[in-house]
């Protein structure tokens, strides 16, 4: 009842999330609903104590003890701050940042304009609720901001655009450094892993990108067919239908139907800016396109956030940023070098898992197929530097 | 046994130089309810950082929550943890925890062995734990660590919902964009754009209040 009560206000709070009365009612909602939870919880517990015998006595020790706190970055050789984070950068960033190199930028003549509408439909795609980087801004206040002055967005996005310009400035992200929980010590960097929040500004920039290559892509045959995931209408039930319908109809033919299934290792970071605004050109694709995805594919910079972190900005090399709206798409792009013709078989994707599909007469025979079209990919990764 | 520690670079990099541990073993006293060590030897009033520890024998239920006391064990404990809550000590024992098991299975186990630390202290204080190997007592080893406190707050942030929209709409379609220079190179786009940028999001810091730093904020 109280948690209808409190999805109902919820959802009336939604559409427009500054409106104080349906914000006050939603919050009133929330909190009976969770005081109830909590009232629950309290009386479920004072009971489980009262009934408490000498064998459920340690599990409510158990319960009592408080949460272990988070652990922090420790690691032996380093024991200053600015150590630590160069440590920790190293582990997480590992490829060498390429220097930046100041040029004269001139408007590509042939770039699309920037209607306002279609900066609406790229804040209308994003989530309000997603972390926002070093701005503190979320998507929130940016569809806000564009409801009010839509002139504002559009006055700082277009000659980005017009310039294929990705700025330094929307290139700074946060990453959280976070313990592995159940690691036996924590003294390495790899005990820890790192989520990277990016400004959201950006993202609007990026979600741009993406709609406008994403159709070029399809258009001008940068993928392959068998790709799917990161484009609209290509998800993961796409993938399996494939597959499966492949492999039965082989198999209506008597065919022994093997499948080998890859994954590619870093994914992301293995994205080489040169190799894919080349593959990018090679089709035709409009050159402030270009521009934009190598200026968005360099210059990056980090600032890692600990407890006692120095909180400074370092250059990092990330090949296609994570948390990106455009990366997926960049990445798929990336690797559709790597497909290759499988007679009576098969080559399917979903981002970077890779599915290789042979058939034959036998089961050794499919093994012999996969080993021959596993070596032909594996050497066609390594021109990419990529690898399973 | 008390113990000073001279620490010539700073106590845990502060500006003490130095800091006292208080060892004490305290058995029966002469009179009823009494202990051999009393509450103001343990807990003295120290311009120095104090660590104080031991098997005191007492039995005081802010240790040990879930025995069954007599009343003479109230009665003796309660001296020494007024004592102890009036110089501002903290009990830093997990609460419930036995550090006592009786070898003859006749008595209950007990938290017989306290560990406290004054105000002075207990910033540094940062574990309890009992994780080392028996030494065949019937008293178990405890591990305390102390480590420097992470003295960095984490930065406020936005609280949005108690933006001034009203008047940050205003000052919004009042702001002006000034156009990008005429050739430009790639630093001066990136300075064009976050002159412009902080146009837009200096109103926002202007109309914003900031958010309570809690336990759960990011660092």
């Amino acid at each position: 009842m109280l948690r209808k009560a409190y999805n109902s206000a919820l959802r009336s709070s939604k559409p427009d999330r500054f409106d104080a009365s349906l914000l006050a009612s939603a919050r009133a909602a929330r909190s009976a609903y969770f005081k109830a939870i909590k009232k629950a919880k309290r009386a479920h517990w004072s009971s489980f104590l009262a009934s408490a015998t000498p064998q459920t006595v340690w599990t409510a020790k158990r319960f009592a003890v408080r949460r272990p706190p988070p652990r922090f970055p420790d690691l032996p050789g380093a024991s200053t701050p600015p150590e630590l984070n160069n440590a920790l950068l190293d582990h997480f960033f590992p490829g060498e940042p390429a220097g930046f190199t100041d040029t004269i930028l001139l408007p590509f003549r042939e770039c699309l304009p920037l209607p306002p509408d279609e900066i609406s439909r790229a804040l209308a795609r994003s989530s309000p609720s997603s972390a926002p980087g070093p701005d503190a801004i979320p998507n929130s206040v940016w569809k806000r901001v564009h409801r009010v002055a839509p002139h504002l967005i559009h006055d700082l996005l277009a000659p980005l655009v017009t310039y294929g310009s990705h700025p330094l400035t929307l290139k700074r992200a946060d990453g959280i450094v976070l313990d592995k929980p159940g690691k036996p010590s924590y003294d390495s960097p790899s005990s820890f892993r790192v989520i990277v929040l990016l400004q959201t500004f950006s993202k609007i920039l990026e979600r741009i990108m993406n709609s406008r290559l994403s159709g070029v892509a399809r258009a001008t045959g940068l993928l392959n067919p068998h790709q799917c995931g990161s484009l609209a209408g290509l998800s993961a039930s796409d993938a399996v239908t494939t597959l499966t319908h492949e492999v039965k109809t082989l198999q209506m033919a008597w065919r022994k139907v093997s499948t080998l299934f890859l994954d590619i290792k870093g994914g992301f970071a293995n994205v080489n800016p040169s190799t894919l605004c080349g593959m990018l050109r090679a089709k035709g694709v409009n050159p402030y396109l270009v521009s934009l995805t190598r200026s968005f594919l360099s210059g990056r910079s980090c600032r890692l956030l600990y407890q006692g972190s120095p909180k400074v900005f370092a250059p990092v090399s990330v090949g296609a940023a994570q948390g990106s709206p455009v990366s997926p798409l960049l990445f798929v792009i990336y690797v559709s070098r790597l497909y290759s013709e499988i007679p009576q078989g098969l080559t399917l994707s979903y981002v970077d898992d890779f599915g290789l599909t042979a058939s034959s007469a036998s089961y050794r025979g499919n093994i012999q197929i996969l080993q021959r079209q596993y070596a032909r990919l594996k050497a066609r990764g390594a021109r990419l530097g990529v690898s399973f | 046994m008390a113990l000073d520690l001279f620490t010539p670079n700073g106590f845990f990099n502060s500006s003490t130089t130095g800091f006292t541990i208080i060892n004490s073993y305290s058995t029966k006293g002469r009179a009823n309810n009494t202990r051999s060590v009393p509450p103001d030897i343990i807990f003295p009033s120290s311009p120095l950082p104090t660590l104080t520890l031991g098997d005191l024998n007492i039995h005081h239920p802010t240790a040990d929550p879930l025995r069954t006391f007599k009343e003479d064990e109230i009665a003796t404990s309660t001296p020494y943890f007024d004592r102890a809550t009036d110089l501002g000590f903290s009990l830093l024992n997990t609460r419930g925890v036995f550090t006592q098991f009786s070898m003859s299975l006749v008595g209950r186990p007990g938290v017989l062995d306290l560990a406290f630390a004054c105000p002075l202290l207990s910033p540094y204080f940062s574990e309890w734990s009992d994780p080392l190997p028996s030494t065949r007592s019937d008293y178990i080893p405890i591990l305390l660590r102390f480590e420097a406190p992470l003295f960095r707050a984490p930065p406020p942030t936005p609280n949005w919902v108690l933006s001034g929209w009203a008047a940050l709409d205003i000052a919004l379609k009042a702001t002006v964009i000034s156009p990008p220079p005429p050739l430009p190179t790639t630093s001066s786009l990136d300075l064009w754009l976050s002159t412009n940028l902080e146009k837009v999001t200096s109103q926002f810091a202007l109309h914003t209040l900031m958010k309570r730093v809690t336990f759960h904020s990011k660092p």
